[in-house]
């Protein structure tokens, strides 16, 4: 059985930013790694080993659960106010993947921090790694300073497509520099915040889908890596009946924005979504999601919340979970086809 | 049939008219875009709303030019009717929807005639719209 592991979270701790960060950044403090507004009642982080030591996350993936290739998105620490820091923040973290990461073993491919809230910066972390092919994809944050169906990110998603690397939302956890959850407030309990960052999936799944950007990047993919495929499903219907009358002020969109979603949007499985699960049976896949064909496999190690290779679909049918353990992986991180790793496959057919 | 809707002059460019006749209860709707005459069937295909009771006006057309943002252009002002309920767009012209669905609207054949000819038909048991018909008035009737 192949396997691709789409969520693979790698974390750098304050010494190693301090050994790469230029002055002044060396010398001020980083958020936490899980921030301060909300904090679990139990460790999140349960394979900490494995998040700082690519030997330890290579026996866990490759060896003990069998992954053929992990794709990193590491975590920075948030958004920051300061767009010059934040940019510091992810070129040092990118270094720290190429020389720690992906030096070590082959199986290891990653994603490229992006410094969002700056479109030149992040054109520019882009131009600095895509020419390594071992980067795949790119990586932004799931809380942003503006909805990523915004024109002022078009030169960075252009720049994504240019190089055949897809945009991957990954919720960062730290709570630098953020706008509130709601325009109601801010969740209070760890459990609603959870449970709501499903919601900002959605924003973003929406604004894409009304934007343009879909019109005009037509082979771009944007993966959202903390799942909400349970949210934003049923707000692409709603926005079905809103684009039917008000249809005049987008009139780029030639299809309804249910249909229109899924030619871009993928969901990393996440343990979260659904009213069961998002993954382990087709039906209720089907009733949630519509297609198997949107899901994408990634565990999330190393957090609590991790799912499990075993969880995907374990009843079948064999397709479909191939589908979601590598075949739409291999399908929609196009870089991923040329990793020596996976030198035998080829693209699955498409399931729906 | 042959309904008369009464002289063209009474619905000038730009405005419409809803017909009652016995056949149609829930009304027709009679358009004029600059000078020709449409018909639709007062009742809105999605939830049956009094359609020709909303609003005339244009939509809007994207144009794409690969990468760069869509230009927006308003177009075919005064061809497009707008449901009261739900906003749904029409075309006048056809009865279709503008946003690509199988929807659509009945629409009626109108012509205009001359009121003499109008006059002869009426002998025959046309039935007609309570309007007076004076003289050689072009007169806008709607085949139902």
């Amino acid at each position: 059985m192949t396997v691709i592991d789409a969520a693979v979270h790698p974390i750098m701790n304050d010494a190693e930013y301090i050994e790469r960060l230029p002055a002044p950044w060396r010398n001020v403090r980083l958020t936490s790694v899980l921030g301060q507004l909300f904090e679990a009642p139990f460790p999140e982080i349960t394979d900490a080993d494995a998040a700082r030591s690519p030997a330890a996350m290579a026996e866990l993936l490759f060896g003990t659960r069998g992954v053929d290739v992990a794709v990193l998105s590491p975590l920075t620490r948030g958004l920051l106010a300061n767009q010059r820091q934040a940019a510091a923040v992810a070129r040092a973290t990118n270094e720290w993947v190429r020389e720690v990461w992906l030096e070590h073993d082959e199986r290891f491919v990653a994603g490229i921090r992006l410094p969002i809230a700056d479109s030149a910066a992040s054109v520019r972390e882009i131009e600095r790694w895509a020419d390594d092919p071992r980067f795949v994809e790119v990586v932004v944050p799931l809380r942003a300073f503006a909805h990523y169906g915004d024109e002022q990110y078009f030169p960075v998603w252009e720049a994504a497509a240019d190089h055949g690397l897809p945009v991957h939302i990954q919720d960062d956890l730290a709570n630098a520099a953020e706008y509130l959850h709601t325009a109601v407030g801010q969740p209070v309990e760890w459990s609603e915040n959870d449970a709501t960052r499903s919601m900002m999936s959605a924003v973003h799944a929406l604004s894409l889908t009304a934007s343009s950007i879909p019109d005009r990047l037509p082979e771009l993919r944007f993966l959202f890596g903390d799942g909400g495929i349970d949210i934003v499903k049923p707000l692409l219907w709603r926005l079905d009946a809103d684009w039917k009358a008000t249809r005049v002020e987008v009139p780029w969109i030639e299809e309804l924005p249910s249909l229109r979603a899924p030619r871009f949007c993928r969901f990393i499985t996440q343990a979260q979504d659904g009213t069961v699960d998002g993954v382990r049976h087709e039906d209720a896949l089907d009733a949630i999601t519509g297609r198997v064909s949107e899901g994408i496999y990634g565990s999330h190690t190393p957090f609590w919340d991790q799912v499990r290779i075993s969880e995907v679909l374990p009843d079948g049918p064999d397709a479909a979970r191939d589908a979601l353990l590598w075949g739409n992986a291999l399908r929609d991180i196009p870089r991923l086809a040329a990793q020596p790793a996976l030198a035998a496959l080829a693209p699955a057919d498409a399931v729906r | 049939m042959k309904y008369v809707v009464g002289p063209a002059a009474s619905i000038p460019p730009g405005t419409s008219l809803v017909i009652y006749p016995e056949p149609e209860p829930a009304g027709i709707g009679v358009f004029n875009i600059d000078g020709t005459f449409f018909a639709l069937r007062n009742s809105c295909p999605h939830m049956g709303a009094p359609l020709c009771k909303g609003y005339v006006s244009g939509t809007t057309e994207a144009h794409l030019d690969g990468r760069k943002p869509p230009l927006v252009e308003s177009v075919r002002d005064g061809e497009i009717l707008a449901c009261p309920w739900h906003h749904w767009e029409f075309d006048i012209a056809t009865g279709r929807t503008i946003f690509p669905s199988k929807n659509r609207v009945r629409r009626y054949d109108v012509t205009v005639e001359e009121s003499s000819e109008v006059l002869e038909r009426l002998e025959k048991g046309v039935q007609t719209f309570p309007v007076s018909v004076d003289g050689d008035e072009a007169t806008v009737v709607v085949e139902i």
